[in-house]
């Protein structure tokens, strides 16, 4: 019995990795080549991942660019109105660290989404080719199937981790 | 009609208000004192050697001592362009709005109130643009100091970068 069980975790498992649903929230330049990578040549919908208009959908949240303190505020609201499991995942040097408008560089930009949202994984460059951003959601699958087979993913908010 | 004869124009008018003509790089400039702003904004626009129709840029800068405003006009009608200039007071800038003669100032004219701290007199809108409600300072002037951080997310990653 436990045996059937067991296959059938790996069966959700392997259904939550290949569908995830993603908000995906296009602040600056970086933007642009993560539209490329969900666009036709690079086509991200392989790999099972697909864009939903409206946070209470989607289960994955894809931070691209540099994120004002004005904007801030509603990057939170949209976090919180996505259901549990949720994951998010920072595209470029400005959602990770703040790149190059960091600290003294810029008065108006949050040094990285980390500073408000906890993030799973971190896509760097300025901006990354698709090739990294699929990477990087590849990444966050294998990371999906770790979490789950420990069975921390229900807490996702208090612990995340290592991928 | 080129537009070096019109500025002479303007300051044989407004003698005490045009207090420089400059050419260069290309392109002429008047300096006008803030005071007479109404009046030359409406000469600019109505002369008939001027006929400056179209505000293509309204911009501003610190220039240590004073802010300094920089209307760029054009007019379409003649092909020619002048450069603008003033300089007002860093303790309650303030000048008349040009909104009344060029309705493209509109919105520069809500930046540089928000981002420079300039007051436009008759501006018809008062809400903030950019930045949010209940920030404090004008994050353009060169004595700005960057706060600590902003509803409760701090500033800056912490790490140290290199001085260059
Ligand atoms: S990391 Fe570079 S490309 Fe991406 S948003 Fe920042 S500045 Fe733009």
């Amino acid at each position: 019995m436990a045996f059937v069980f067991s296959r059938l975790d790996d069966l959700a498992t392997w259904a939550q990795t290949h569908s995830l649903s993603f908000l995906f929230l296009d602040l600056s330049c970086c933007g642009i080549e993560m539209m490329h990578t969900t666009g036709g040549r690079y086509d991200l919908e392989r790999f099972g991942a697909v864009q939903v208009a409206s946070p209470k959908q989607a289960d994955l949240m894809i931070v691209a660019g540099s994120i004002s303190y004005k904007y801030a505020e509603t990057l939170k609201k949209n976090y919180e109105q996505m259901c549990d499991p949720k994951w998010v995942m920072a595209i470029g040097s400005c959602a990770g660290s703040g790149g190059m408008f960091e600290g003294e560089f810029s008065y108006s930009t949050v040094s990285g989404v980390d500073k408000i949202l906890p993030v799973d994984v971190y896509v760097p460059g300025c901006p990354p080719r698709p090739e990294a951003i699929m990477h990087g959601l590849l990444t966050l699958q294998k990371g999906i199937v770790k979490c789950r087979a420990q069975n921390s993913w229900k807490d996702s908010k208090t612990s995340s981790p290592e991928l | 009609m080129s537009s070096t004869e019109f500025l002479e124009g303007l300051k044989n008018e407004f003698p005490g208000a045009i207090t420089k003509i400059d050419i260069g790089y290309g392109q002429k400039f008047a300096e006008f004192s803030s005071n007479a702003a109404a009046s030359i904004f409406n000469v600019c626009s109505t002369n008939e050697r001027g006929r400056f129709d179209l505000l293509e840029d309204l911009l501003a800068y610190d220039s240590g001592d004073d802010i300094v405003l920089v209307y760029n006009l054009y007019s379409t009608l003649l092909n020619h362009r002048v450069i603008l200039k003033t300089s007002l007071h860093r303790k309650e800038p303030s000048i008349l709005t040009a909104t009344t003669v060029w309705l493209a100032a509109l919105s520069y004219e809500k930046e540089i109130a928000e981002l420079f701290g300039v007051r436009f007199k008759n501006h018809t809108t008062e809400i903030p643009f950019l930045l949010p409600k209940d920030w404090q300072g004008f994050p353009m002037r060169k004595d700005y100091v960057y706060p600590g951080g902003y509803s409760g997310i701090a500033h800056g990653s912490g790490v140290e970068r290199r001085k260059r």
